[in-house]
């Protein structure tokens, strides 16, 4: 039997846009690059999975040890993020082996937007497993990993992030300007040609007022290969 | 109501015919507080003092009373007999009530009943004394002192009233004090109460409260005031009942005894239009003791399937020890179940989570977790950024975000700290926004900065302490050299009036 989930048949072989499915259905890994990236992990998670536009309810997971170190999430701030924390439900798991069993059991589920789970290290089995459970629901599952994570998966892929100075803010020279961040792809099943390549990423903070404008946009019938999803959320630039 | 004294020792030392009681310390010495059959025989009495009794029975076995272990003992035992009624109280120290009322039958008739009772208990080496009245205090009085009366153990309610006129006084649930005086006017048989004036009788006691109690007692005994039974737990909305004709040894028979109850609970459910939300699994062994499970779901279901997947992990919790008996499982909590609407709008454009799936996925990972493990994040009414929202348990309904304040045009951390967490700072300008600061250890160098956005204190709050109990808090957007971003503030401001200098802390990551 072949490792190779079949829910990727109908991509393989396509030459894919940025970022190469990532927040679409399966199972993807975002990983810090140093200490201290988590919060970059938490933003391209989200922005990945808010682009894909896929509606329904939000599930994150998040391993104790994990929300001790990094915080957990603010609902004030997802909105500003242009996230609607009214259709999130968040699960506290105590280990990884609880996070798993959760992150299986929601995958399994059908109509969520997606499931995102924090957790500090799996082996190949449990990722095999979790792409089990995704490949019935087509249900996207992203893991978020701390920056010790390494070894094989059965992931679609395992992007490397980390935070990257911003551009100065428009109006204020001083101010941090929007979130800017590096990703790395590091290992990918749908494009293995581009692992190793190197994308700087900036992500158009979406205001409240932007964020009801790029709901309505109508998505592109071709997405542009430097911008995902609905047009006014995020500009990526591929610097590889 | 059968009361059955089961007067606290283990069993096996009660059954013997060693004699044997049970002591406690009192203020003249040893007192006895509990004998065996053979001990009774021996003329031993609860109430003698240990050294009378011991010549009166040179062979005495004795041991200490715990009385707490004996309600423990007398609670589980009752807990248990819920095998028999759902309305189980534990009166006194030594009796269980149980209502009867309307099971007779079960049983082929009352004596039939009382036959059974006795014969269970007598099995499991508890002697007991049962008494079956139309009234908790009767059937106290039958079961402590009928034995050796013409009454016998069982009276209706026409026999209520003669049946108790020649218990002894004791029958009535008095005090002490009450006793002793009763018999100083040679009152001994509750008989003799009855042809007493109300009046007379009270001017006997020291006060009215004195003999009314014992007033109180006579009522309730016969039925003229009522006296409703405190269970040990409130009957569910609704169970079924699955008795098993062989005990039942291995786990696979609770679960395929659980896959049979559980539809015909969710029928039941159906009927009235309701779903449970809140689901327990009782059995019954064969040894006098229940064990049970209990389950929760988001919303009220009635869905046997959904039912099973929420016990599925839970059944390894249950050992059937010698042998289960009976098994019940009941759905309490119980709320109409109605497909929840979605706003139109939302169906239209194919937005907005589906609720009731949510809920079943939510029910699936708190049955394999444990419960409360799934939350929401709740809006609050507090421009305090750990004020402002709150992790609340999810119990089926989303929170609205939609109408929630907006905390204002400055961007919030997409991550927040529980607590703030201090920080070691170097400033610029003392008001100012920081240049370096340290946390956890490590120091980052401010390169951009962005503030301060101002919130001050919520000084209504009364008892309002520590972070941002009573100081302004200067909240600043910092942005280090690698690129991080940070939410961190100053409480408070030099020479405000509040304390000492003013502290960092850092209260969120921005993304």
């Amino acid at each position: 039997m072949s490792l190779k989930p079949d829910i990727l048949a109908p991509l393989a072989g396509h030459d894919l846009p940025f970022p190469y499915g990532l927040g679409e259905a399966g199972v993807h890994e975002l990983a810090e690059a140093g200490f201290g990236d988590f919060p970059a992990l938490t933003g391209l998670a989200l922005a990945a999975v808010r682009d894909t536009g896929r509606t329904g309810g939000l599930v994150w997971i998040r391993q104790a040890a994990l929300a001790r170190e990094h915080g957990r999430l603010s609902g004030r701030g997802l909105a500003g993020f242009g996230v609607d924390p009214g259709r999130m439900l968040l699960v506290e798991a105590k280990g990884r082996m609880e996070v798993l069993q959760a992150a299986e059991e929601a995958s399994r589920a059908s109509g969520l937007a997606a499931v995102i789970a924090e957790l500090d290290d799996m082996d190949f089995t449990a990722s095999r497993r979790l792409g089990l459970a995704c490949e019935a629901s087509r249900t996207p599952l992203v893991l978020i990993f701390p920056h010790t994570r390494s070894g094989a998966t059965a992931a679609q892929g395992r992007w490397r992030v980390s935070a990257r100075p911003s551009a100065p803010h428009e109006h204020d020279a001083r101010a941090p300007g929007r979130p800017a961040w590096r990703a790395i792809l590091e290992k990918s099943r749908l494009q293995p040609g581009k692992a190793g390549r190197v994308f700087d990423l900036e992500y158009e903070d979406a205001t409240p007022c932007l964020r009801l404008v790029s709901r309505l946009a109508a998505r592109p019938a071709a997405p542009q290969p430097r911008r995902i999803g609905a047009g006014l959320a995020g500009v990526w630039r591929d610097t590889g | 109501m059968p009361a059955l004294p089961a007067s606290g020792a283990t069993p096996d030392d009660q059954a013997g015919d060693t004699p044997f009681v049970l002591t406690e310390a009192g203020r003249n010495g040893l007192r006895v507080v509990a004998a065996n059959e053979a001990a009774h025989r021996a003329g031993v009495e609860p109430g003698l003092r240990f050294a009378d009794a011991r010549t009166r029975a040179p062979e005495l076995a004795a041991e200490p009373v715990d009385r707490a272990a004996d309600a423990q003992a007398l609670e589980k035992l009752a807990l248990w007999m819920e095998c028999w009624s759902p309305a189980i109280a534990v009166a006194g120290g030594d009796s269980i009530l149980i209502d009867m009322t309307g099971g007779a039958h079960l049983f082929g008739g009352e004596d039939a009943m009382l036959d059974h009772m006795e014969a269970r208990l007598k099995r499991a080496g508890l002697p007991v004394r049962l008494g079956l009245a139309p009234t908790p205090g009767a059937a106290w009085a039958l079961a402590h002192e009928a034995s050796g009366t013409k009454t016998g153990r069982r009276v209706d309610e026409a026999g209520l009233k003669p049946g108790l006129a020649d218990l002894p006084m004791a029958g009535l649930r008095l005090s002490d004090a009450s006793l002793t005086l009763l018999r100083r006017f040679g009152l001994t048989r509750i008989g003799q109460l009855y042809g007493i004036g109300r009046k007379a009788l009270a001017r006997r006691f020291h006060s009215v409260s004195a003999a009314d109690a014992v007033l109180t007692r006579l009522d309730q005994a016969l039925g003229l005031r009522p006296e409703p039974l405190d269970p040990l737990r409130a009957p569910p909305d609704h169970s079924v009942r699955l008795p098993c004709p062989e005990p039942l040894l291995h786990p696979d028979g609770i679960r395929a005894g659980l896959e049979r109850l559980a539809p015909a609970l969710c029928e039941r459910l159906e009927a009235h239009g309701e779903g449970g939300r809140r689901f327990r699994l009782a059995i019954f062994r064969s040894d006098q003791s229940v064990a049970a499970v209990t389950a929760g779901a988001a919303r009220p279901v009635h869905d046997p399937a959904h039912l099973l997947t929420l016990f599925r992990d839970r059944l390894d919790g249950l050992d059937p020890g010698f042998g289960v008996e009976l098994m019940e499982l009941e759905a309490a909590r119980t709320g109409p179940v109605m497909p929840q609407a979605r706003p139109l709008d939302a169906v239209l454009a194919g937005d907005g989570p589906d609720v009731a799936g949510l809920a079943v996925l939510a029910d699936r990972i708190t049955a394999r977790l444990g419960d409360r493990v799934v939350k929401i994040l709740q809006p609050e009414e507090s421009h305090l950024p750990e004020r402002g929202e709150a992790l609340a348990v999810y119990d089926g309904d989303l929170p609205d975000w939609q109408t929630a304040t907006p905390p204002g045009p400055a961007p919030r951390p997409l991550r927040l700290f529980e607590r703030p967490e201090s920080l070691e700072v170097i400033a610029e300008i003392p008001d100012g926004p920081p240049m370096r600061f340290v946390w956890r250890r490590i120091v980052h160098r401010v390169r951009r900065a962005d503030g301060p956005e101002r919130i001050a204190p919520e000084w209504w709050r009364a008892g309002a302490s520590g972070p941002g109990g009573r100081r302004a808090r200067d909240y600043y957007r910092v942005e280090d050299e690698e690129g991080r971003r940070y939410w961190i503030f100053r409480e408070g401001l030099y020479g405000d009036g509040r304390g000492g200098p003013p502290a960092w802390f850092i209260h969120g990551l921005f993304a």
